[in-house]
């Protein structure tokens, strides 16, 4: 059983589980990092962003024409050419092997287009509808993003190791850019989307017979789940990206992950020493106090996921302030979709929300909100949006890498008054490192990160609520952050049963696989005359024919049976067993005419005298000898009445 | 038979009594029909007519009280609280009376009081114990052969009872009585209990489990120290420290801190401070005067594990606290700094080792007294007059709290005290000036303190939101004076953000916000400056706070929005050229309003106008832009200008409203309206404009608010019809007077006894 390990980023898996006969992809992410290195696509000309500096090594003596490629804004120097992304590491094996693909959350299908097209791949791909249908808005948000203002030419001269290794810090610790791909377009996304099989959770599927696959909630956004994957005698868990706080999902389910034999942990917080409802208080207090001083309010977000509990939490405390009267905008090319979404999937939400569906009321009040014209959601800044636009407001838009989407266009507008305050909530970027091309900035930055996943503490109780047999982690969960090196708490707990993996490690899972499941066919099982052995206990003989199908072992009745093996009809073998009743053996040798015994307890067992035939039986746990000087017909008819005396199968 | 909400009623006149009589006559004989209320109001009626009144003088009123009695202690009733509760006081009551003692026996009280000792009910148990001690006190004073020995019977009873009975709250509630005892009859205890054996008892007890049986203990010793100074065989700093050394740390510092109270003060001769302070010492780990080893070595012990921990530092903080409030310094701020930061998730120094910091790390309870003892230690320095200086921590003390403030998840009650230091500290900060940018940290620490404040007035919890803003709002009526407050104030926006809190969505943070609008806009700089910020004039804050008294749905909100109005009335010039035709009407709305409160905050509005303009020569300057006021400028006969001034009253809706509110439903109401306008009648006679008991008798009924625009002579006539003096005292008469003339409600129980007239009942609130 082999396990590889994908992706560099714990929090945007893809591994490839060997297992059994089976290869199964656990999670598509992708990982957008790579974004931060690139200049801001303007949704209008930005006469700034235009008149950055060009930016060339200073010793550059290279053939590559590099002006065009490399600005500089501050100290930071930029690519300026179309956005690409880091794949996993899809190189390692043959991506047409791959049987089915589970994907646990929407954020970690991203990659899904890149695995599934072109590669060969035609095998299955298993997620919840709200998993798909998320992955699909954020898949078509991000393409619509892209696509809107399309850079005219690529930069491909500045990964030049030559080039790579003169820039400044942080674009010359990219990680091997030339692996760096563009994005996919919309017929990927549709075609690739499309080989998605819906499945609802604890619902069992089967792999070619070989193993069986469940979803159970995991409890960090609609629809999001964990999955064990079970054969008959081994069992292993994912638990992906995994929540215990109770937000708008249906909660964690632990039962179906208890007692596995390999548990592969990941996607855990990346922001372990902030509390998420400290940090949503901090949110919501930093926009009223916005929003008091006349300013508006930035937030960079995903189409859904948090932002949907923002939505909640922002109106209430908005309610609470008084400033009611303060619109919230959202702006997504998959807005509408998104919102109207999150109001049908009820049956994968909690129970306070699902419960609102009876009354009947929408389960999230941002329903309610844009009935009542306090949240208004557009596709764009074109159109209708201009219309409603007032100020102050707060603007839920992306996208979060502040590297294309309407986003751009906002901080353009707003960020030469500091009166202005742009919130960071989601944690994929470093909200520093974002704001690097828009600098000199005047409106107010504030990290408010908030990720719900579990953070070290409650991920050390889950395991060791679960109790797994091997425990496999990132090697980035096994010591503190960076950050803070001496926060020891910061830590997966592990023993010599963890198992850690690095980017591209392929792992053996010590899983020593004894037994497989067999049947018997009907008509076999009905001849076999079972003895029982000892009670509860029955044993029988039985020959047969083993047909293996689709991974499914089955013993059928031979189909000759003169064939049969070592003539157990006609020359039968028995097999003798059971303990040597002394009594009943030595009333058998009398009644063969043999009443010259004398019968002697040893260490061992017994031994039998005959002294009148010279012959003596050594009768052991396990072994008989029979000592008669060479007289083999005595020994033979010696060994018959002993064996009469034994059960036989 | 129905009993209403006003209680037990007395009185002393025949007719009234005998009214009384015949109702209490009547309880017992009506037992089937009567519910446990109606007895409950019976007996009380009973105890509140002995209080005044000997009602053991005739067979007839004996009867009377002895079959009410027996009726209420039927088991039935007796299982009610209330009951019990009312026979205990009533006999009490009833002891000053000559023959009560016999017919207390008679009645088998004390042994229903003796039962009761351990009542579930608290009440019930306060009143057995108080009737217990009342009866030894009477049965020692009276010198009657039957019952003077009844003392000596009831004191060895409680005495059986602290020695052998397993009943805690039973004995706790014995050791009551004998502190009470012990302050009247502490020689007549004594002969019949030894005092060796008695303090035995009490050191005994002092050392049990129950914390409430030792501290009743303890506080039985200083009641018996206090009344017998001179027994050496209770030396209360040796008691102590044996309580420290058998582990029972707490009660020994509960008994220093009860020491403290200026009762005991003269028992003790300081050293029950070094014993109180010694926890915070040991917890802080600064060893400043350190007791004894082994007294050390105790307290130490006792606080090795997290519940003890707290309780002792509780103790110790309540008595810390005690001393400050007392003017005594205990010398122990550095102590005390260091336990703030001992709590506090934030701090990242060297506290962090420290062995209690994972028992102490954000216990609110904790934090509090801390803080508690933190802003007395501020307001000591503060009214110090003999210039001592401010400890060497004091900055580092206001920085934790600047810190602390930041933190997002604190409690509110926490963030609230954390506020209530922060004021004196900023205070003491302008006296010691240590706010000039000379002095490093300070200027750091306001400039993060009014970040930390501006989130605040934002926060999701609108309990810090009002405590914030009350916050400002202290500050500004209280150092605004001082240029870097002032400064600070405008330069993080608070004074801004204050005027949005009053449009909050919260009535208390609003309320709040509007008295701290008032201290704001009298500081002439920071409220310019605010209107400039916010791009609003003097007019569009008067409309908005008229809108709050006219529309908010919160009675609270209205009644602050109306203080701020009037308050800028009486100050003076703060409405000049503002729409004051806007405020009269308003004014003359919130007449209606459904809040009394609101009325009575509208009729002082109307006093302070009625003053102003009678009293002054000229016109004030709100009144110029009235048509009436140009009537006034000189060009009226001065004959006439007191009645142009009382036309002028009448054309602004103000003698209409007081008219109205005259009839108003609240008392209060009526009578503020009553006692104006009796000053405005007063006035008038005085200027002949009208004359004195020349009562109209014109039945036209009084004019309603609102309605008519009210001309002078109407006004005049009315207040000539109105009887003010029979109504000023009608409305003077408080709600005791009901207590002391029960007659109406003793008729509405009796009538309600008749099924015909059940539709007659009035409801009484």
């Amino acid at each position: 059983m082999k396990l590889y390990c994908l992706s560099g980023e714990p929090s945007k898996p893809c591994f490839i589980l060997k297992f059994k006969t089976t290869t199964i992809m656990l999670d598509s992410g992708l990982d957008m990092g790579s974004l931060l290195n690139f200049l801001p696509v303007p949704l209008v000309h930005s006469s700034r962003l235009s008149s950055l500096k060009k930016w060339k090594p200073n010793d550059y003596r290279g053939s590559g024409k590099i002006e065009n490629e490399l600005r500089a804004c501050g100290t930071n120097v930029f690519v300026d050419s179309a956005p690409e992304f880091t794949l996993p590491q899809l190189d390692i094996l043959d991506l047409s092997e791959v049987d089915v693909i589970l994907l646990s959350n929407s954020y970690s299908t991203l990659a899904l287009p890149y695995v599934t097209e072109y590669s060969g791949f035609k095998g299955m791909i298993y997620a919840t509808e709200p998993t798909l249908q998320g992955g699909r808005q954020l898949m078509e948000e991000l393409v619509h993003y892209v696509e809107r203002m399309p850079k005219g030419s690529t930069a491909n001269v500045w990964k030049n190791a030559d080039i790579l290794r003169c820039l400044p810090a942080p674009i010359k610790d990219a990680a091997n850019p030339l692996a760096w791909k563009q994005c996919y377009s919309l017929h990927d996304v549709n075609s690739s989307l499309a080989k998605v099989q819906m499945v609802g959770f604890n619902e069992k599927l089967t792999v070619f017979g070989a193993v069986t696959v469940t979803a159970s909630s995991s409890g960090y956004c609609i629809g999001s789940c964990n999955w064990s994957i079970q054969s008959d005698y081994e069992k292993i868990c994912y638990v992906a990206a995994s929540s215990t706080l109770t937000t708008h999902p249906q909660p964690m389910e632990h039962s179906p992950l208890r007692n596995s034999d390999v548990m592969i942990m990941s996607q855990l917080t990346r922001t372990p020493t902030v509390n998420p409802d400290a940090m949503i208080g901090e949110f919501c207090m930093t926009t009223a106090l916005t929003l008091r001083n006349g300013g508006n309010v930035l937030v960079p977000c995903y189409p859904s996921g948090v932002t949907y509990d923002l939505f909640e939490c922002l109106s209430v405390h908005m309610d609470s302030c008084g400033l009611s009267q303060v619109p919230m905008f959202f702006i997504s090319p998959v807005a509408d979709s998104s919102l109207a979404y999150s109001n049908i999937f009820a049956e994968w939400l909690s129970q306070g929300k699902k419960s609102k569906v009876y009354l009947p009321e929408a389960p999230f009040p941002h329903a309610e909100l844009v009935n009542t014209g306090r949240l208004k959601h557009y596709p764009g800044i074109h159109g209708p949006f201009s219309d409603e636009f007032r100020s102050p407001c707060v603007m839920f838009t992306g996208h979060p890498s502040l590297r294309f989407g309407d986003v751009v266009h906002f901080i353009e507008l707003w960020g030469k008054s500091s009166g202005n305050t742009i919130i960071f909530t989601e944690t994929d970027f470093p909200y520093l490192y974002a704001l690097a091309p828009f600098q000199p900035l005047l409106m107010k930055a504030v990290h408010c990160p908030i990720d719900t996943s579990l953070n070290f503490g409650q991920a050390n109780k889950l395991i060791r609520d679960l109790k797994p047999r091997h425990l496999v982690i990132s090697e980035r969960y096994s010591h503190p952050p960076a950050l803070h090196p001496h926060r020891n708490d910061l830590v997966i707990e592990t023993d010599p049963k963890t198992i850690m993996y690095k980017p591209g490690s392929v792992l053996n899972l010590p899983i020593k696989r004894t037994y497989e499941r067999v049947e018997i066919e009907p008509e076999l099982a009905a001849s076999l005359v079972p003895t029982e052995v000892k009670p509860g206990v029955a044993v029988a003989m039985v020959a047969g024919t083993l047909v293996t199908k689709d991974n499914k072992h089955v013993l059928k009745a031979p189909s000759d049976p003169k064939s049969k093996v070592d003539g157990l009809e006609s020359g039968r073998r028995y097999y003798v067993w059971g303990e040597l009743d002394m009594q009943e053996f030595v009333s058998k040798l009398a009644q063969h005419g043999i009443t010259d015994v004398k019968v002697e307890d040893s260490a061992a067992g017994h031994i039998v005298h005959l002294p009148s035939d010279d012959t003596l039986i050594q009768i052991e746990e396990g072994s008989t000898h029979i000592i008669c000087e060479g007289n083999e017909g005595l020994r033979v008819r010696l060994k018959d009445i002993l064996l009469q005396c034994l059960s036989k199968l | 038979m129905s009993t209403t909400n006003h209680g037990a009623a007395t009185l002393t006149c025949p007719q009234l009594l005998i009214a009384q009589k015949r109702f209490l006559h009547q309880v017992p004989h009506t037992s089937s029909v009567l519910d446990t209320q109606v007895y409950v109001f019976a007996v009380r009626l009973m105890g509140q007519l002995v209080a005044n009144y000997d009602m053991l003088q005739t067979p007839e009123e004996k009867y009377i009280v002895t079959a009410c009695v027996q009726k209420a202690t039927e088991a039935e009733k007796w299982s009610e609280p209330s009951i019990r509760n009312a026979v205990f006081t009533l006999l009490r009551l009833m002891l000053k009376y000559k023959g009560a003692l016999d017919l207390v026996i008679k009645l088998d009280a004390i042994h229903l009081a003796f039962e009761s000792l351990s009542d579930p009910s608290l009440f019930v148990t306060g009143s057995a114990q108080k009737l217990v001690t009342k009866l030894i006190i009477t049965s020692v004073t009276d010198h009657r052969q039957s019952t003077s020995e009844i003392h000596k019977s009831l004191i060895k009873q409680l005495w059986v009872v602290l020695r052998s009975s397993s009943d805690v709250a039973k004995k706790a509630t014995v050791l009551k009585i004998f502190q009470d005892l012990f302050h009247e009859i502490s020689n007549v205890i004594l002969e019949e209990v030894n005092s060796l054996d008695f303090l035995q008892l009490l050191n005994k007890m002092i050392r049990c489990d129950s914390a409430v049986l030792s501290r009743e203990a303890a506080t039985l010793c200083l009641v018996y120290k206090r009344s017998n100074p001179a027994d050496s065989s209770l030396d209360l700093r040796s008691e102590v420290c044996n309580l420290m050394h058998s582990g029972h740390v707490h009660v020994a510092l509960n008994l220093c801190r009860q020491l403290l109270l200026r009762e005991y003060q003269h028992l003790a001769d300081g050293w029950p401070q070094d014993f109180l302070r010694q926890p915070l010492i040991i917890v802080c780990g600064t060893f400043i005067n350190p007791l004894e080893s082994g007294q050390f070595a105790a307290i130490a012990k006792s606080i090795s594990k997290k519940s003890a921990c707290l309780e002792v530092t509780g103790i110790c903080l309540g008595g810390i606290e005690q001393l400050l409030q007392q003017g005594k310094d205990p010398c122990s701020f550095a102590a005390l700094h260091t336990l703030l930061q001992l709590t506090s998730q934030e701090c990242q120094c060297d506290v962090n080792h420290s062995q209690y910091r994972k028992f102490l790390l954000r216990q609110p309870k904790i934090q509090k007294a801390a803080l508690r003892c933190l802003h007395q230690y501020y307001q000591l320095y503060l009214n110090d007059e003999t210039g001592i200086g401010i400890p060497d921590a004091f900055v580092g003390s206001a920085q934790y709290l600047v810190d602390s403030l930041g933190c997002v998840d604190l409690d509110v009650t926490i963030v609230s005290e954390m506020l209530k230091c922060l004021l004196p500290a900023i205070k003491l900060a302008i006296c010691h000036s240590l706010l000039s940018a000379e002095i490093q940290m300070w200027p750091e620490v306001l400039d993060l303190l009014g970040g930390t404040l501006q989130k605040r007035l934002c926060d999701m919890h609108w309990e810090t939101r009002d405590s914030t803003v009350e916050f400002v709002g202290k500050i500004c009526q209280s150092c605004a004076d001082d240029t870097t407050v002032n400064m600070w104030i405008r330069k993080h926006n608070l004074h801004t953000l204050s005027w949005e809190c009053v449009k909050d969505g919260e009535s208390y943070v609003r309320a709040g916000a509007l008295a701290t609008v008032g201290h704001l806009s009298r500081d002439t700089t920071i409220w310019e400056n605010m209107k400039i910020v916010k791009d609003i004039s003097q007019e569009d804050v008067v409309h908005h706070i008229l809108t709050i008294i006219s529309t908010d749905t919160e009675g609270f909100a209205r009644r602050a929005a109306l203080d701020l109005i009037t308050r800028w009335y009486k100050d003076g010039n703060q409405l000049h050229a503002q729409p004051i035709n806007d405020v009269y009407r308003t004014m003359v709305a919130a007449t209606k309003d459904f809040d009394w409160e609101v009325k009575l905050g509208v009729l002082t509005f109307w006093g302070n106008i009625i003053d102003q303009v009678l009293s002054n020569d000229t016109l004030p300057s709100y009144a110029i832009n009235l048509e009436t006021s140009k009537k006034f400028k000189g060009v009226v006969p001065e004959e006439k200008e007191f009645e142009t001034k009382v036309e002028m009253l009448c054309s602004i809706g103000c003698c209409q409203a007081l008219l109205f509110s005259v009839e108003d439903y609240e008392q209060s109401v009526r009578k503020k309206a009553c006692e104006l306008l009796t000053t405005l009648k007063a006035k008038c006679l005085d200027n002949g404009l009208i004359q004195g008991n020349s009562r109209s008798k014109s039945s036209d009924p009084l004019p309603t608010c609102g309605e008519i625009n009210m001309t002078t002579p109407i006004f005049l006539d009315s207040i000539q019809q109105l009887d003010l003096e029979a109504l000023l005292a009608e409305n003077s008469k408080s709600c005791d007077s009901y207590e002391n003339n029960p007659m109406d409600l003793l008729d509405d129980i009796l009538a309600s006894q008749r099924q015909d007239e059940e539709d007659n009942a009035i409801d009484c609130y």
